[in-house]
């Protein structure tokens, strides 16, 4: 068999990977035996391969019948879970993504408006009566940068989190819709 | 299920269920290996299928215990894999075999029909 033909065959046998070996050697032994019989016949090796379609899209073919013939009843389990995660994860982004989305920019904002503001009542461009009023309380002017770089630090450091965190979720949930869509599509 | 956009897509989707009755009326003749096949449905224009997919269709069979399959050496090359009918096989070829020549004959009939009446509108004119 010619070098064409295995690349062909090596690449089936990749694309079929999710078969029971078994069926996947078998599967790859009979269009092997196809190839030497239309070879036999005459047939110009390039044709007959183009007439079995490329490895990906046989594949595609072999996995969707095996799909079909799994029958109904455990299809339609199958089709219940990808509802039920359809629906799940949709319930619990309408709540999950607004509420990081807004922790991590009201957090961000305080985060750089903390320093900004400490530093205009240091300079006197806000006052206030008392002088420099921290969280309700009257504060020595030493202290008011330490304390508007804490409060940057820690705001920062909330709406860093949040922002990891809407991202580790929605890629969570992309990957689930990728597989969902591999068993359907398949 | 795909949607037949255009008379190609028509023909494949017709042609694919189509497929796995004269596939295992052949096979009802005498127990064929998958390039046996290919020939054999090849012999009518009309038939001519990919050959990717009979073999996914072969294995769909043989899954659904319909055919069985047993490799066998060959003269001319590698093993090659046979498929033998089962009962379970022939009692479906004979119901689809039944179905189809029922639908044949009224779709004939149909389409005759509605050409003779839309002559006879056209004479009327």
């Amino acid at each position: 068999m010619s070098e064409m033909s295995n690349r062909y065959l090596d690449q089936l046998r990749r694309e079929l990977r999710r078969l029971p070996a078994e069926d996947r050697e078998d599967a790859v032994r009979e269009i092997g035996s196809h190839i030497a019989d239309a070879e036999v016949a005459g047939q110009p090796q390039a044709a007959v391969l183009a007439k079995l379609g490329t490895p990906k899209d046989l594949a595609r073919a072999y996995i969707a019948d095996a799909y079909l013939q799994e029958g109904a009843s455990r299809r339609g389990l199958a089709f219940m879970g990808v509802v039920a995660f359809v629906a799940g994860s949709g319930m619990v982004s309408v709540i999950v993504v607004p509420l990081l989305t807004v922790t991590a920019i009201t957090f961000g904002l305080t985060a750089v408006a903390s320093p900004v503001i400490g530093v205009l009542q240091l300079v006197g461009v806000i006052s206030d009566a008392n002088g420099v009023v921290y969280w309700g309380e009257p504060v020595a002017k030493v202290w008011v940068l330490p304390l508007t770089l804490v409060t940057a630090i820690l705001c920062a450091a909330i709406a860093w989190g949040s922002w990891r965190a809407l991202r580790w979720y929605s890629l969570r949930v992309l990957s689930g819709y990728q597989r969902v869509r591999d068993a359907l599509a398949s | 299920m795909v949607k037949p956009t255009n008379t190609e897509d028509w023909i494949t989707q017709a042609r694919r269920g189509l497929l796995e009755m004269c596939v295992l009326a052949l096979i009802a003749e005498r127990p064929r290996y998958g390039y046996d096949l290919v020939s054999g449905l090849g012999r009518w224009e009309a038939l001519t299928t990919t050959d990717g997919t009979l073999y996914p269709l072969l294995r769909r069979l043989q899954k659904e215990g319909h055919i069985v399959a047993k490799w066998q050496e060959s003269a001319e090359g590698p093993p090659r894999k046979y498929y033998r009918l089962t009962p379970k096989g022939q009692t479906l070829l004979d119901r689809l075999r039944g179905e189809w020549e029922k639908l044949a004959q009224a779709v004939t009939q149909l389409l005759q029909m509605s050409r003779a009446n839309s002559e006879q509108e056209k004479a009327d004119e």
